[in-house]
Protein backbone atom coordinates (compact mmCIF):
# COMPACT_ATOMS: atom_id res chain seq x y z
CA UNK A 1 0.00 0.00 0.00
CA UNK A 2 1.70 3.26 -1.32
CA UNK A 3 1.60 5.96 1.83
CA UNK A 4 0.21 9.16 0.55
CA UNK A 5 1.84 11.83 2.78
CA UNK A 6 0.33 15.20 2.99
CA UNK A 7 3.05 18.65 3.43
CA UNK A 8 4.16 19.33 6.64
CA UNK A 9 4.07 22.56 8.42
CA UNK A 10 7.56 22.82 7.88
CA UNK A 11 7.75 22.18 4.21
CA UNK A 12 5.16 24.87 3.77
CA UNK A 13 6.95 27.30 5.51
CA UNK A 14 10.03 26.82 3.31
CA UNK A 15 7.98 26.99 0.18
CA UNK A 16 6.75 30.30 1.76
CA UNK A 17 10.41 31.84 2.44
CA UNK A 18 11.32 30.71 -0.71
CA UNK A 19 8.26 32.91 -3.12
CA UNK A 20 9.28 35.75 -0.58
CA UNK A 21 12.66 35.86 -1.81
CA UNK A 22 11.89 35.42 -5.49
CA UNK A 23 9.25 38.29 -5.38
CA UNK A 24 12.20 40.69 -3.88
CA UNK A 25 14.24 40.04 -6.42
CA UNK A 26 11.92 40.68 -9.28
CA UNK A 27 10.95 43.82 -7.17
CA UNK A 28 14.93 44.56 -7.07
CA UNK A 29 15.14 44.35 -10.97
CA UNK A 30 12.14 46.41 -11.11
CA UNK A 31 13.78 49.48 -10.32
CA UNK A 32 16.95 48.95 -11.67
CA UNK A 33 15.31 48.71 -15.09
CA UNK A 34 13.59 52.16 -13.78
CA UNK A 35 16.74 53.73 -13.09
CA UNK A 36 17.79 52.66 -16.88
CA UNK A 37 14.70 54.21 -18.57
CA UNK A 38 15.60 57.96 -16.46
CA UNK A 39 19.03 57.47 -18.19
CA UNK A 40 17.20 56.91 -21.95
CA UNK A 41 15.42 60.44 -21.48
CA UNK A 42 18.42 61.69 -20.89
CA UNK A 43 20.30 60.78 -23.86
CA UNK A 44 17.24 61.29 -25.77
CA UNK A 45 17.43 65.19 -24.75
CA UNK A 46 21.03 65.21 -25.34
CA UNK A 47 20.67 63.98 -28.64
CA UNK A 48 18.27 66.76 -29.33
CA UNK A 49 20.65 69.45 -28.24
CA UNK A 50 23.64 67.91 -30.07
CA UNK A 51 21.48 68.17 -33.70
CA UNK A 52 20.79 71.67 -32.55
CA UNK A 53 24.32 72.26 -31.84
CA UNK A 54 25.45 70.87 -35.21
CA UNK A 55 23.23 72.63 -37.07
CA UNK A 56 24.12 75.66 -35.69
CA UNK A 57 27.96 75.12 -35.98
CA UNK A 58 27.46 73.88 -39.73
CA UNK A 59 26.34 77.32 -40.56
CA UNK A 60 29.27 78.77 -39.92
CA UNK A 61 31.03 77.25 -43.14
CA UNK A 62 34.35 75.43 -43.43
CA UNK A 63 36.36 78.75 -42.29
CA UNK A 64 34.45 79.59 -39.40
CA UNK A 65 33.96 75.96 -37.55
CA UNK A 66 36.80 75.70 -34.71
CA UNK A 67 36.85 74.04 -31.61
CA UNK A 68 34.81 75.18 -28.37
CA UNK A 69 35.49 74.83 -24.55
CA UNK A 70 32.31 73.32 -22.94
CA UNK A 71 29.45 75.61 -22.80
CA UNK A 72 26.32 75.24 -20.59
CA UNK A 73 22.96 75.19 -22.43
CA UNK A 74 20.28 77.88 -21.09
CA UNK A 75 17.84 77.01 -18.77
CA UNK A 76 15.86 74.80 -18.07
CA UNK A 77 18.95 72.32 -19.99
CA UNK A 78 21.88 73.94 -17.37
CA UNK A 79 22.30 70.77 -16.68
CA UNK A 80 23.77 69.79 -20.09
CA UNK A 81 27.03 71.31 -21.65
CA UNK A 82 28.20 71.09 -25.48
CA UNK A 83 31.30 70.96 -26.59
CA UNK A 84 32.73 70.93 -30.03
CA UNK A 85 36.00 69.43 -31.31
CA UNK A 86 37.21 69.91 -34.88
CA UNK A 87 40.25 68.20 -36.54
CA UNK A 88 41.82 68.28 -40.03
CA UNK A 89 42.18 65.07 -41.62
CA UNK A 90 42.87 63.03 -44.51
CA UNK A 91 40.12 62.74 -46.77
CA UNK A 92 41.44 58.60 -47.14
CA UNK A 93 41.58 57.81 -43.78
CA UNK A 94 38.91 60.16 -42.11
CA UNK A 95 40.47 59.22 -38.43
CA UNK A 96 44.32 60.54 -39.44
CA UNK A 97 44.92 63.78 -38.35
CA UNK A 98 46.51 65.96 -40.44
CA UNK A 99 48.24 69.27 -40.68
CA UNK A 100 45.88 72.26 -41.92
CA UNK A 101 47.49 73.29 -44.57
CA UNK A 102 47.87 69.71 -46.02
CA UNK A 103 43.65 69.25 -46.36
CA UNK A 104 40.60 70.82 -47.22
CA UNK A 105 38.71 68.07 -45.19
CA UNK A 106 37.64 69.17 -41.35
CA UNK A 107 36.37 66.69 -38.95
CA UNK A 108 33.28 67.88 -36.31
CA UNK A 109 32.71 66.03 -33.27
CA UNK A 110 29.79 67.73 -30.97
CA UNK A 111 29.59 66.27 -27.36
CA UNK A 112 26.82 66.88 -25.30
CA UNK A 113 27.19 66.10 -21.81
CA UNK A 114 25.13 65.74 -18.73
CA UNK A 115 26.75 66.54 -15.52
CA UNK A 116 30.03 66.53 -17.21
CA UNK A 117 29.73 63.00 -18.35
CA UNK A 118 29.28 62.73 -22.32
CA UNK A 119 26.11 61.16 -23.07
CA UNK A 120 25.58 62.14 -27.20
CA UNK A 121 28.20 62.64 -29.56
CA UNK A 122 27.57 63.46 -32.88
CA UNK A 123 30.47 63.70 -35.95
CA UNK A 124 30.15 65.35 -39.50
CA UNK A 125 32.59 66.07 -41.97
CA UNK A 126 33.08 69.77 -43.78
CA UNK A 127 35.16 70.36 -46.56
CA UNK A 128 36.22 73.42 -48.50
CA UNK A 129 35.04 72.67 -51.74
CA UNK A 130 33.66 75.98 -53.42
CA UNK A 131 33.09 74.97 -57.19
CA UNK B 1 -4.15 3.66 7.89
CA UNK B 2 -1.61 7.26 8.11
CA UNK B 3 -3.66 9.27 5.63
CA UNK B 4 -3.34 12.88 7.55
CA UNK B 5 -4.20 16.08 6.10
CA UNK B 6 -4.04 19.79 7.90
CA UNK B 7 -5.79 20.39 11.41
CA UNK B 8 -7.47 23.62 11.81
CA UNK B 9 -4.00 25.17 13.98
CA UNK B 10 -2.08 24.08 11.14
CA UNK B 11 -4.19 25.60 8.45
CA UNK B 12 -4.78 28.91 10.48
CA UNK B 13 -0.73 28.99 11.08
CA UNK B 14 -0.32 28.79 7.45
CA UNK B 15 -2.73 31.65 6.75
CA UNK B 16 -0.60 34.03 9.34
CA UNK B 17 2.09 33.24 8.07
CA UNK B 18 1.54 34.21 4.52
CA UNK B 19 -0.11 37.46 5.97
CA UNK B 20 2.86 38.03 7.91
CA UNK B 21 5.03 37.53 4.23
CA UNK B 22 2.71 39.55 2.44
CA UNK B 23 2.86 42.59 5.23
CA UNK B 24 6.58 42.28 4.94
CA UNK B 25 7.01 42.32 0.88
CA UNK B 26 4.14 44.71 0.15
CA UNK B 27 6.40 47.83 -0.13
CA UNK B 28 8.45 45.92 -2.41
CA UNK B 29 5.67 45.14 -4.02
CA UNK B 30 4.05 48.68 -4.45
CA UNK B 31 7.52 49.90 -5.50
CA UNK B 32 7.49 47.28 -8.51
CA UNK B 33 4.51 48.36 -9.31
CA UNK B 34 5.46 52.27 -9.44
CA UNK B 35 8.53 51.54 -11.10
CA UNK B 36 6.63 49.40 -13.80
CA UNK B 37 3.93 52.53 -14.19
CA UNK B 38 6.66 55.07 -14.39
CA UNK B 39 8.96 52.89 -16.86
CA UNK B 40 5.28 52.79 -19.40
CA UNK B 41 5.02 55.97 -19.16
CA UNK B 42 8.42 57.31 -19.86
CA UNK B 43 9.33 54.64 -22.16
CA UNK B 44 5.91 56.24 -24.33
CA UNK B 45 7.05 59.76 -24.11
CA UNK B 46 10.39 59.09 -24.85
CA UNK B 47 9.32 57.72 -28.36
CA UNK B 48 6.57 60.10 -28.93
CA UNK B 49 9.23 62.99 -28.45
CA UNK B 50 12.03 61.46 -30.47
CA UNK B 51 9.26 60.65 -33.12
CA UNK B 52 8.06 63.69 -33.61
CA UNK B 53 10.58 65.90 -33.11
CA UNK B 54 12.63 63.77 -35.81
CA UNK B 55 9.83 64.43 -38.01
CA UNK B 56 9.66 68.03 -37.81
CA UNK B 57 13.52 68.99 -38.32
CA UNK B 58 13.53 66.79 -41.41
CA UNK B 59 10.33 68.47 -43.12
CA UNK B 60 11.68 71.47 -42.20
CA UNK B 61 14.92 71.22 -43.56
CA UNK B 62 13.30 70.49 -46.93
CA UNK B 63 12.19 74.46 -46.92
CA UNK B 64 13.71 76.60 -50.14
CA UNK B 65 14.19 79.66 -48.71
CA UNK B 66 12.18 81.67 -46.52
CA UNK B 67 10.02 83.24 -49.00
CA UNK B 68 8.51 79.07 -49.01
CA UNK B 69 6.96 80.41 -44.95
CA UNK B 70 3.51 80.81 -45.13
CA UNK B 71 2.89 81.37 -41.41
CA UNK B 72 5.50 81.85 -38.64
CA UNK B 73 4.49 81.89 -34.98
CA UNK B 74 5.80 80.76 -31.65
CA UNK B 75 3.07 77.70 -32.01
CA UNK B 76 1.82 77.40 -35.45
CA UNK B 77 4.67 76.95 -38.48
CA UNK B 78 3.14 76.58 -42.16
CA UNK B 79 5.64 76.48 -45.40
CA UNK B 80 6.29 74.69 -48.53
CA UNK B 81 8.65 71.87 -48.97
CA UNK B 82 11.50 71.83 -52.00
CA UNK B 83 8.29 69.53 -54.05
CA UNK B 84 5.85 72.37 -52.82
CA UNK B 85 3.83 70.18 -50.66
CA UNK B 86 2.29 72.18 -48.29
CA UNK B 87 3.30 71.25 -44.19
CA UNK B 88 1.83 72.81 -41.09
CA UNK B 89 2.89 72.14 -37.53
CA UNK B 90 0.72 73.59 -34.74
CA UNK B 91 -0.74 72.36 -31.36
CA UNK B 92 -4.40 71.62 -30.87
CA UNK B 93 -5.13 71.02 -26.85
CA UNK B 94 -2.80 68.05 -25.99
CA UNK B 95 -2.12 66.94 -29.80
CA UNK B 96 0.77 67.92 -32.16
CA UNK B 97 -0.49 68.38 -35.56
CA UNK B 98 1.33 67.29 -39.01
CA UNK B 99 -0.91 69.03 -41.18
CA UNK B 100 -4.61 67.01 -39.68
CA UNK B 101 -2.21 63.96 -38.51
CA UNK B 102 -1.22 63.46 -35.05
CA UNK B 103 2.50 63.28 -34.24
CA UNK B 104 1.62 62.55 -30.64
CA UNK B 105 -1.67 63.81 -27.91
CA UNK B 106 1.17 63.72 -24.77
CA UNK B 107 1.55 67.62 -25.71
CA UNK B 108 1.39 69.73 -22.46
CA UNK B 109 -1.40 72.08 -22.55
CA UNK B 110 -0.76 74.67 -23.32
CA UNK B 111 2.43 75.58 -23.80
CA UNK B 112 3.77 72.14 -25.41
CA UNK B 113 5.01 73.57 -28.54
CA UNK B 114 7.06 76.06 -29.22
CA UNK B 115 8.88 77.79 -32.02
CA UNK B 116 11.71 80.36 -32.34
CA UNK B 117 12.85 81.73 -35.98
CA UNK B 118 16.57 82.63 -36.19
CA UNK B 119 18.62 84.33 -38.95
CA UNK B 120 21.50 83.73 -40.71
CA UNK B 121 23.78 84.93 -37.10
CA UNK B 122 21.29 82.79 -35.02
CA UNK B 123 19.81 85.48 -33.48
CA UNK B 124 15.93 85.51 -33.03
CA UNK B 125 14.12 87.22 -35.81
CA UNK B 126 11.32 88.69 -36.68
CA UNK B 127 11.56 89.19 -40.33
CA UNK B 128 10.02 86.43 -42.46
CA UNK B 129 13.26 87.58 -45.31
CA UNK B 130 15.39 86.50 -42.43
CA UNK B 131 14.77 83.17 -41.09
CA UNK B 132 17.37 80.54 -41.78
CA UNK B 133 16.86 78.60 -38.70
CA UNK B 134 14.02 76.96 -36.78
CA UNK B 135 14.33 76.41 -33.14
CA UNK B 136 11.76 73.82 -31.57
CA UNK B 137 10.92 73.26 -28.25
CA UNK B 138 8.67 70.60 -27.63
CA UNK B 139 7.03 69.65 -23.58
CA UNK B 140 5.51 66.06 -23.31
CA UNK B 141 3.99 65.09 -20.66
CA UNK B 142 1.74 61.91 -19.12
CA UNK B 143 1.37 60.69 -15.77
CA UNK B 144 4.13 61.94 -13.14
CA UNK B 145 6.37 62.07 -16.37
CA UNK B 146 7.42 64.65 -18.92
CA UNK B 147 9.90 65.09 -21.01
CA UNK B 148 11.58 68.46 -22.25
CA UNK B 149 13.25 68.41 -25.90
CA UNK B 150 14.52 71.02 -28.01
CA UNK B 151 16.60 70.71 -31.41
CA UNK B 152 17.03 73.26 -34.04
CA UNK B 153 16.36 72.87 -38.01
CA UNK B 154 18.52 74.81 -40.60
CA UNK B 155 17.23 75.24 -44.21
CA UNK B 156 19.49 73.00 -46.83
CA UNK B 157 18.72 74.85 -50.14
CA UNK B 158 19.27 78.63 -49.38
CA UNK B 159 18.41 81.04 -52.16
Amino acid sequence: MKKNKAFTLAELAISLVIISICVFSVALMYQQASYGSFNTQVITVATGLAEETMEETLRLGYAGINSSSPVNFPAPFDSYSRQVAVHYVNPANLDAYVDPLQTEYKRVEVTVLHNAVAVATLTSLVTNYTG
Amino acid sequence: MGRKGFTLIELITVIVIIGIIIGMTAPFITTMLDAWVFNRTERDIVFSGRMSMNRMVREIRQIRNASSITTFTPTEFSFLKIDNTSITFGQSGNRLLFNSDELTNKLQNPGGLNFTYLDENASITGLLNNIRMVRIRLILESGDSSLDLESLARFRNPG
